[in-house]
C-alpha cells in the first residue's frame, strides 16, 4: 500500500469517470502496421543498450520508458520507486496498458466507469520533424486505438493524436478520418516551439474541429516543453513542477491570438496540466485586458476569463487547490483523470484521491468535475 | 463596506529614487554609463541602463521589454502615450514626502523596493552592476533612517558578479541596516539551483537577512512571443518566472541545506503557489527514493517553513491559503490601489470576509515577524 492514501477518509462513493488515462503502445505497433514505406523508419519501443528500453521516433532523440507507464506497479504498491531507468517493456507494462479487456480489470480494480485514452509513445509524434512520416505514423496510431476502445465503446473514449509539422489541412483531414473511426477529440502537444498556437495558420484547424464538433486536447508531455532547458541538482523535478506553467503559455496564446473569438464553438483541453493555477492566471489576464485591451491586436471585446469559461476545460488528478478556485473558473470546465498508468496520476488510488481533493466539497460540484463534464464533452453514456 | 481598522504594513512598496542618483554617486569608471533618467525619450522620460537601449518610465517591466523588441505591438504602445501626456518621473521623494505619504495612506509601514533601482538587473556587466546595486543601498539604508520604525530596507545584490562579491555587498547592505535582499528571477549568472550559491545562502542565513526575488524590469524576457496577441501573452505569461526561482530552490536542496534561510517571491500573487507546492509533493511522494539531492522533507514542509510571497488582491490566493499558508501570504500595496478606493477599504472588501486573525497575519502579523516591525 501506498503510504500517501493509507490513513485517508472513505473513497469516493459515486460513478467516476477519467479524462485523462493513457496507453502505451506495443512496441511493434507502428513497425507492423504502418504503411510499408516507412517501416524500416518506424515508431518503436526497443531496448538500446542496458539501461532499458526506449521510445524511438524518427528525427527524435529516443526517450526512456521509465514516465509512461513501467512505474505504475511500484507507486501502486508503496515500493519506493529505486531509479528513473532500466525498465523493460515486457516486464514492466501491465496488460492493461494495450490489452482492452485487461484494461476493464484495471479499471475495476480503480473504480472508474470509464476512461478518455491519450497515448504513450504517441505523445511525442510532434518530435518527427517529417511531415509525411508523422502523418503516417499518426494515421497508424489513430486506426489502432480506435479498434482499442471499439472493444469497449462505452467505457473507452479514444483521442486522436494529430500532426503538427507541414500542411495543417492534412492534420484537419486526419481529425475528419478519426472522427469517423469513432474517436472522439483530437490532441495536439502543449509547445509547438515551431508554430506557436497564436498564429493564424491554425485556423484552418480550428475551424474544422469546430465543423466536427470535436474538442482539441493539448497534453503535456510533447517533449518541448520550455522547461526542459535546466540542468543540475534536481533538474527532472524542476522541468516537472516547473513545466505547468507552458500551459499557461499556450491558453495566453490561443486567447489573446484570438482563436476563441474566432471559433466560438470550439473547445480546447488543457490536459494534464492541472488546474489550481487557472483562476490566478485569468484574473491576472484579466487585469492586463481592462488596462490594454484598446489598442491591443487582435482586440477582444470580452477579458480572457470570458473565452476560458466558454472554449476551455482543462484535466487534474491531484489538485485540491484547483477545486477551491472553481467558483473562479466555473466548475463545468474542470475535469478529473486518474492519468493511468504514470506516477503523476493517482491509479490506483483514485477514489482516494477524489475523497481528499473533494472533501467539503458540494455533491453537485463534485459530481460535474468527476463524472458529468466527461460525460457531456467526450460521449459517455449517461448512468 | 467599510474600512480595515487594524495595523497595516505593506510587504512591498516602491520607492522613488532621486533620478541623478547614480550619476551623483556612482564610482568614477563608471560615471560616463552611470544609470540615470533620460527626458529625450521617445514617450517621455526613460532609464538608462549600460549596454541597454532607453526603458521607457511609463513602461514598466514586460511592457519595456516589449518595447525594446519593437514588434508591431510595440508601435501600438506608442498610441497610449500621447504628445501631450509624454511621462515625467519627476524628481523622486524624499523621506519626508514619503512618510507623509504613508501618514494619507494610512499604512503603519513599508518594505521598500527600488523603481528605477530594479532595471540595474538587466544589466550583464557585473562589475557595473555591483558599483550601481552599492551606491542604491547605501542610499536606501539614508532614507529608511529618518524613521526606521516605519521604513524597512531591501538591498539590490549584483546577480551577474562572482558569488563572493555578492555575498560582500550582503554583508555591506546587513551592516548599513537593511533587512533582506532581492535578486532578480532571471538574469543571474548562474541559475538558483547552482551550489555556488551556497556561499551566499550560507552568508544570509548567518546575517539574518530574508532574501526575495522580484520581478522587474526582466520580467518575461525569455518568452518573446511574437505574432497575433503577443503583448497579451507576453503580459499575462511573465509573472510565472517566479515558479522557477521556487523549483530550484528547494529541488536543488538549498532549502533543506539552509533551514534557517527565508526566501520570498514578490510580485507574482500567491493565487498559483497552492496547486504547485501540491504538485511538488506529489512528485517528491513517488519519486524521492532516486532524486538528487535527496530532500529530507515534503517540499511543501519547506515552502511553509522558509518561503513567502506577496499579493495585493489575489482571490485565488486567499481561497487555497489551507494549502499555500496563512502565514506565508503578505498583502502588499504593489500594484496600488485605485483612485476611488483607499488601501484600508480594499483590505476590507479583499480580505475582511477572512477570520480575524488570518486577517491580521496577512496584512501586517507576517511582515512585522519577517521584517523587525515591532507590533
Amino acid at each position: 500500500m501506498n503510504e500517501r492514501y493509507d490513513n485517508q477518509q472513505t473513497p469516493y462513493q459515486q460513478r467516476i469517470l477519467s479524462a485523462d488515462s493513457h496507453i502505451v503502445e506495443r512496441p511493434d505497433l507502428w513497425t507492423r502496421r504502418m504503411d510499408v514505406k516507412w517501416r524500416d523508419r518506424a515508431p518503436r519501443i526497443e531496448s538500446l543498450d542496458d539501461s532499458g528500453d526506449y521510445f524511438v521516433i524518427d528525427g527524435m532523440r529516443p526517450r526512456p520508458l521509465a514516465f509512461e507507464g513501467p512505474m505504475a506497479d511500484l507507486k501502486a504498491e508503496g515500493i519506493e520507486i529505486p531509479s528513473p531507468k532500466g525498465y523493460k517493456y515486457d516486464e514492466s507494462i501491465r496488460p492493461g496498458c494495450y490489452d482492452p479487456d485487461e484494461r476493464m480489470k484495471d479499471q475495476d480494480i480503480d473504480g472508474v466507469s470509464g476512461e478518455l485514452i491519450y497515448p504513450g509513445l504517441g505523445l511525442f509524434m510532434s518530435l518527427a520533424p517529417d511531415a509525411d512520416y508523422q502523418l503516417a505514423a499518426c494515421r497508424t496510431y489513430n486506426d489502432w486505438l480506435a479498434e482499442f476502445c471499439g472493444a469497449y465503446p462505452d467505457r473507452l473514449k479514444g483521442m486522436a493524436i494529430l500532426p503538427t509539422v507541414g500542411d495543417l489541412k492534412a492534420a484537419a483531414d486526419e481529425a475528419a478520418r478519426a472522427q469517423k473511426l469513432g474517436l472522439v477529440g483530437a490532441m495536439l502537444p502543449v509547445v509547438v516551439p515551431d508554430r506557436p498556437f497564436n498564429l493564424a495558420e491554425w485556423d484552418l484547424l480550428w475551424q474544422r474541429l469546430e465543423s466536427l464538433q470535436m474538442p482539441c486536447s493539448l497534453h503535456v508531455g510533447g517533449g518541448q516543453e520550455t522547461f526542459g532547458r535546466f540542468r543540475g541538482p534536481g533538474a527532472g523535478a524542476i522541468i516537472v513542477c516547473g513545466g505547468r506553467f507552458d500551459f499557461n503559455i499556450t491558453l495566453q496564446q490561443l486567447i489573446w491570438g484570438g482563436a476563441p473569438m474566432r471559433f466560438p464553438g470550439m473547445k480546447w483541453v488543457i490536459t494534464e496540466g492541472g488546474i489550481g493555477w487557472i483562476a490566478a492566471a485569468l484574473d491576472y489576464a484579466d487585469q492586463q485586458w481592462s488596462a490594454n485591451a484598446a489598442w491591443m491586436d487582435p482586440k477582444l471585446p470580452e477579458p480572457p476569463s470570458y473565452y476560458y469559461k466558454r472554449n476551455f476545460a482543462a484535466t487534474f488528478e491531484d489538485d485540491r487547490a484547483g477545486v477551491l478556485t472553481r467558483d473562479f473558473v466555473l466548475a463545468d470546465t474542470l475535469l478529473w483523470g486518474s492519468d493511468y498508468p504514470h506516477t503523476e496520476g493517482v491509479w490506483p488510488f483514485s477514489r482516494k484521491q477524489i475523497a481528499y481533493d473533494f472533501d467539503g466539497i458540494p455533491g453537485k460540484d463534485t459530481r460535474k468535475m468527476v463524472h458529468d463534464n466527461a460525460v457531456n464533452l467526450f460521449g459517455f453514456p449517461v448512468e | 463596506m467599510g474600512e480595515y481598522r487594524g495595523r497595516l504594513l505593506s510587504a512591498q512598496s516602491q520607492v522613488m529614487e532621486p533620478p541623478h542618483l547614480w550619476q551623483e554617486r556612482i564610482d568614477p569608471p563608471w560615471q560616463a554609463e552611470a544609470p540615470r533618467v533620460d527626458v529625450h525619450g521617445e514617450y517621455g522620460d526613460q532609464l538608462l541602463i549600460k549596454g541597454a537601449a532607453g526603458l521607457p518610465l511609463h513602461l514598466s517591466g514586460a511592457f519595456a521589454q516589449l518595447h525594446l523588441k519593437s514588434t508591431a505591438d510595440a508601435l501600438k504602445i506608442s498610441q497610449i502615450a500621447e504628445p501631450a501626456a509624454l511621462f515625467r518621473y519627476g524628481n523622486g521623494e524624499t523621506p519626508q514626502q514619503r512618510l507623509q505619504r504613508q501618514a494619507d495612506q494610512q499604512l503603519d509601514g513599508e518594505v521598500l523596493y527600488p523603481t528605477l533601482g530594479s532595471a540595474i538587473f538587466t544589466a550583464d556587466d557585473g562589475l557595473y552592476q555591483h558599483a550601481a546595486c552599492r551606491v542604491y543601498n547605501t542610499w536606501l539604508a539614508e532614507f529608511v533612517s529618518h524613521d526606521p520604525t516605519r521604513l524597512k530596507a531591501m538591498a539590490l545584490l549584483p546577480a551577474r558578479t562572482e558569488i563572493d562579491a555578492i555575498a560582500d555587498e550582503a554583508r555591506r547592505a546587513a551592516a548599513l541596516g537593511h533587512v533582506g535582499v532581492i535578486l532578480p528571477a532571471r538574469n543571474a549568472l548562474l541559475p538558483y539551483n547552482a551550489p555556488q550559491w551556497d556561499l551566499l545562502w550560507g552568508e544570509l542565513e548567518s546575517l539574518g537577512l530574508i532574501c526575495v526575488f522580484h520581478l522587474g524590469a526582466e520580467e518575461g524576457a525569455a518568452l518573446s512571443p511574437t505574432g497575433p496577441g503577443a503583448s497579451g501573452i507576453l503580459l499575462s505569461s511573465g509573472k510565472y518566472e517566479l515558479n522557477e526561482v521556487l523549483q530550484m530552490l528547494v529541488w536543488g536542496g538549498a532549502a533543506m541545506r539552509y533551514p534557517g534561510m527565508c526566501w520570498g517571491l514578490v510580485g507574482s500573487g500567491t493565487g498559483w503557489l497552492a496547486t504547485q507546492v501540491n504538485l511538488m509533493d506529489h512528485w517528491w511522494n513517488d519519486h524521492k527514493g532516486w532524486m538528487e539531492p535527496r530532500l529530507q522533507k515534503a517540499p511543501s514542509l519547506y515552502w511553509l517553513s522558509q518561503f513567502h510571497a506577496t499579493f495585493n488582491e489575489d482571490p485565488p490566493g486567499v481561497a487555497t491559503r489551507e494549502i499555500s499558508g496563512v502565514g506565508n501570504q503578505l498583502w502588499s500595496v504593489e500594484g496600488g490601489n485605485s483612485d476611488a478606493e483607499t488601501f484600508r477599504a480594499q483590505v476590507a472588501r479583499t480580505l475582511g470576509h477572512l477570520p480575524a486573525d488570518a486577517l491580521d497575519q496577512m496584512v501586517h502579523g507576517n511582515t512585522a515577524r519577517l521584517f523587525g516591525f515591532v507590533e
